[in-house]
């Protein structure tokens, strides 16, 4: 049951690049399989482009795409210490909730927005912390350092203790 | 009613910049041009004082734009409304005193998914002061909530989709990064909910409410480029943000 959602988790994740180049393919008016800056008309994505253009020349290609997906995509993660994150909760997916967008991070108890609204108390917030961290814990041990690695680069990165918030 | 709130919008401005708490005119006057439906000018106004790189519009959006992603309302929003709900949230009716913080100007067009603005919309903003408080009464940090800011405003855009807010900028509070709640609304249909985040924020890759938006596409379309006002003594900031509402209004709760 464990490895089922882990390898939708990863699945999801490789799907959720390849939406991310497809949305920005679609500008690409002319079909040569690039992107200029000129083909870019929604401009809220110009600073998008820029970041995707590694090498300056002001063309984006998939590769360049797919290297800046690996590099932001999913990586947002959540706070560990704050109150929530992503990660739907049972029967609450993706466009699920007002927040749901995506899909949920791996080993995430409660979603962000869900915590928000739940509006828990301090000593609830620190009891979901600490399971969280088991969760983790359990999750890191489970998966392969490639899995892990994986995971990070797409979708959702695993639970990094690394990534303690405050 | 609609026009009650715009005019008492002109007048409270007028009341301020008497007071000369405008640190520069061009929020006071676009604010006033919109209000006055005279966007050809309020707009020049705003280009040539901020620079064009604040208004991210290159022409007409032919193209289908992606909607601005919705977000959750989270527990704060207003559970009672402030004296004042107009657009200018550092200053509580014709207060003098006006709120602590640094002051930040928002501002952008709301459109639909064509591109098209869209007019009569009302946008509403809400956030936490420079303390991480609300105004709401079960808000974080309430002891440190500063009494003259207004916490929550409102704007109704006109025939160009504009809207502008001017305000401080937000503390962070239970590991939140900074942000800023708005809704979107028309008659009774509220069309959008969401939250506005700045660029480069150190706590924006801690955030649990950013970090649901797994795709960069999606989370660059709820980041606003906050810059330096120039000239502004006061170290004001101000972003543009445009908000494209998708095809499915949603209707209130």
């Amino acid at each position: 049951m464990r490895l089922l959602a882990i390898a939708l988790l990863i699945g999801s994740a490789f799907a959720q690049q390849a939406t991310f180049v497809d949305r920005m393919m679609a500008f690409d008016k002319n079909h040569d399989g690039k992107l200029t800056r000129e083909e870019i008309t929604d401009e809220r994505l110009l600073a998008l482009f820029d970041r995707a253009d590694a090498n300056h020349d002001g063309i984006v290609t998939k590769e360049e795409l797919e290297a800046l997906y690996a590099k932001e995509g999913g990586q947002q993660g959540r706070g560990p210490g704050g109150p929530g994150g992503p990660g739907g909760g049972p029967g609450r997916g993706p466009g699920g909730g007002r927040g749901g967008f995506g899909p949920p991070q791996a080993g995430q108890i409660i979603p962000g927005f869900m915590m928000d609204r739940l509006n828990l108390t301090d000593e609830q917030k620190s009891k979901i912390q600490a399971l969280q961290k088991q969760v983790d814990a359990q999750l890191d041990s489970i998966l392969t350092p490639e899995q892990r690695a994986q995971m990070k680069q797409g979708g959702g990165g695993p639970p990094g203790p690394a990534r303690d918030g405050r | 009613m609609l026009q009650g709130s715009r005019a008492r919008v002109r007048s409270k401005v007028l009341v301020k910049s008497g007071l000369r708490l405008f640190p520069n005119d061009w929020f006071r006057v676009s604010v006033e041009e919109a209000a006055m439906n005279k966007p050809t000018t309020g707009r020049r106004l705003f280009l040539g004082t901020l620079g064009a790189a604040f208004f991210t519009t290159r022409g007409l959006f032919a193209e289908h734009l992606s909607a601005t992603p919705q977000l959750t309302e989270g527990p704060y929003y207003p559970d009672h409304l402030p004296l004042d709900t107009d657009n200018d949230l550092v200053i509580i009716n014709n207060s003098i005193m006006p709120a602590v913080g640094q002051i930040t100007h928002i501002g952008g067009r709301v459109l639909d998914a064509s591109g098209s603005p869209i007019k009569d919309a009302v946008v509403e903003i809400w956030q936490a002061d420079p303390h991480g408080a609300y105004i709401h009464s079960r808000s974080p940090n309430k002891a440190a909530l500063d009494k003259n800011f207004q916490g929550f405003g409102t704007f109704q855009t006109s025939s160009t989709g504009e809207y502008r807010f001017r305000t401080v900028k937000p503390g962070y509070y239970d590991g939140r990064t900074t942000h800023i709640h708005f809704k979107v609304k028309k008659g009774r249909q509220e069309l959008l909910t969401s939250q506005i985040f700045f660029r480069g924020d150190p706590e924006n890759a801690h955030d649990g409410v950013l970090g649901e938006l797994g795709d960069p596409f999606d989370r660059e379309l709820v980041l606003a480029d906050f810059k330096p006002v120039p000239n502004s003594k006061t170290n004001d900031i101000a972003a543009n943000f445009e908000i494209v509402v998708g095809r499915t209004p949603r209707l209130p709760e």
